[in-house]
């Protein structure tokens, strides 16, 4: 009795500092746990997000790229406002007009749709129609890289034998064999009408590219393309001519020629405006547009 | 005679005491009201920079607070230490059930290679006040979840 009565006690004051200890304790890490002590944050009665907060937003163009900035939440994440220059810089325009501005502002001055994702923190400019410098500046590389190209190559990486044998209602069949090594392909085909030709492409550097044609009753034909940056050029040979043709972009200015004599000057302004002076053969032509549909600055203006 | 075992006042002495610490005990690991965040246990700092993602596992609106702090390992318990020179956005801001929110990391300290700073990251349930009947007196325990993560400097 003596050795046993002071154990229940003894147990149950253990059990009740081990409950305290763990009600009032530190909360345990990378874990949940739930004690009333976490609950005296220190924000206590604040608001949900404070008056002002400093956030870091990264501001995408849609296929240009990203900037990260240190934006401003006013007014209970009412009001967002953003450094000016760096957007501006992102999207091709010169130093904006002020330091900071407004999504609103944003919108206006741009011109494309601004879409705001607190939960991303992510600011994306929307420009389908390709109105800012940057975008436009783009589309003159992918232009560029396509001219670049004479588009009768097998896609770089694939390689292998080809074959294709075609019959026509009239009993005509026309057969074409080749074979690619990625970076050169050799084709030979057999037509019952056209006779036989074979062509050779290659491609040497990632920006240049060479081909060779022959074929019975037509002329021999041989090109050379090139692309570098924002710019173009072609020597094509078709016996017995020579033509070299090429495009630069310098700003909103883009120009074509050719030594056919074709050439057109065409100026893209603010707000999809389009201006092009072209010329070929003899008739020249000045044309004026505007809207989402910029007019090729490889295409010679003229009344169709 | 009984040579062992507890006596009758002993065993009521220590049901009265089991009883409560159990309901205690109870009603602190009860799951409902945990506030239930996740985050990435470990973030790396690139250029001093840090992006990652909070979640709201729970089923309520939660509340949460972050902030980045010195810390150090003694005896096994992280000790945190000052706050550390960085932009964290955002600091404090509310998320529902199911969202989640991006969370960055501008370091403007320069850190020693190796550096581990820690990530406090508090989520809290969003509890209306208003209580349902006029005078009437809520009593409300209120729970949270910090996780303290680690952010790592190359």
């Amino acid at each position: 009795m003596i050795r046993t009565l002071p154990r229940g006690p003894a147990f149950a004051l253990a059990w009740c500092a081990l409950i305290w200890w763990i009600a009032s304790g530190e909360p345990a890490y990378c874990g949940t746990i739930t004690t009333s002590r976490l609950a005296q944050s220190p924000r206590g009665s604040a608001p949900a997000t404070a008056p002002t907060e400093t956030l870091l937003v990264e501001v995408r163009l849609e296929g240009i790229g990203a900037v990260l900035v240190l934006a401003e939440s006013r007014d209970d994440s009412e009001v967002l406002v953003l450094p000016a220059a760096p957007i501006f810089k992102l999207v091709g325009l010169r130093e904006p007009p002020v330091a900071y501005m407004t999504l609103e502002q944003l919108r206006g001055r741009l011109g494309v749709a601004v879409v705001w994702q607190p939960r991303q923190l992510a600011l994306t400019l929307l420009d389908p129609n390709q109105i800012l410098p940057a975008s436009r500046a783009r589309l003159d590389r992918l232009r560029a890289t396509a001219e670049g190209q004479s588009g009768l190559l097998f896609p770089q990486g694939l390689r292998g034998p080809l074959f294709g044998l075609t019959r026509d209602d009239r009993g005509a069949t026309f057969l074409d064999l080749g074979y690619s090594v990625g970076w050169a392909t050799l084709r030979a085909s057999r037509s019952s009408v056209s006779g036989r030709a074979w062509q050779v492409y290659v491609t040497p550097l990632d920006r240049v590219q060479l081909s060779y044609s022959e074929a019975e009753h037509r002329q021999r034909y041989a090109d050379v393309r090139l692309a570098l940056g924002h710019t173009w050029a072609a020597i094509v040979y078709q016996q017995p001519n020579v033509e070299v043709s090429g495009a630069t972009v310098m700003g909103p200015l883009v120009v074509f020629g050719s030594t056919e004599n074709r050439y057109v000057f065409t100026w893209r302004g603010p707000n999809t405006l389009n201006v092009q002076l072209g010329h070929s053969g003899d008739r020249s032509a000045v044309s004026v547009s505007f809207g989402p549909l910029a007019p090729s600055p490889l295409m010679i203006p003229g009344v169709r | 005679m009984r040579s062992g075992g507890l006596g009758l006042g002993a065993r009521r002495w220590l049901l009265s005491a089991l009883v409560p610490a159990g309901i205690a005990l109870g009603a602190l690991i009860t799951p409902t009201d945990v506030s239930w965040g996740q985050v990435q246990p470990i973030v790396e700092l690139k250029d001093g920079y840090a992006k990652t993602t909070l979640w709201n596992r729970s089923t309520e609106l939660l509340r949460v607070s972050v902030e980045l702090r010195h810390g150090e390992v003694v005896d096994g318990n992280v000790q945190l230490g000052a706050p550390v020179d960085a932009i964290v956005s955002p600091r404090l801001f509310q998320f529902g059930p199911g969202e989640t929110q991006t969370l960055r990391i501008l370091v403007r300290e320069r850190l020693a290679p190796g550096a581990v700073l820690r990530l406090v990251t508090l989520f809290e349930p969003v509890v209306p006040e208003t209580p349902t009947k006029p005078n009437e007196v809520v009593t409300r325990l209120d729970f949270a979840t910090r996780y303290i993560t680690k952010v790592v400097a190359p």
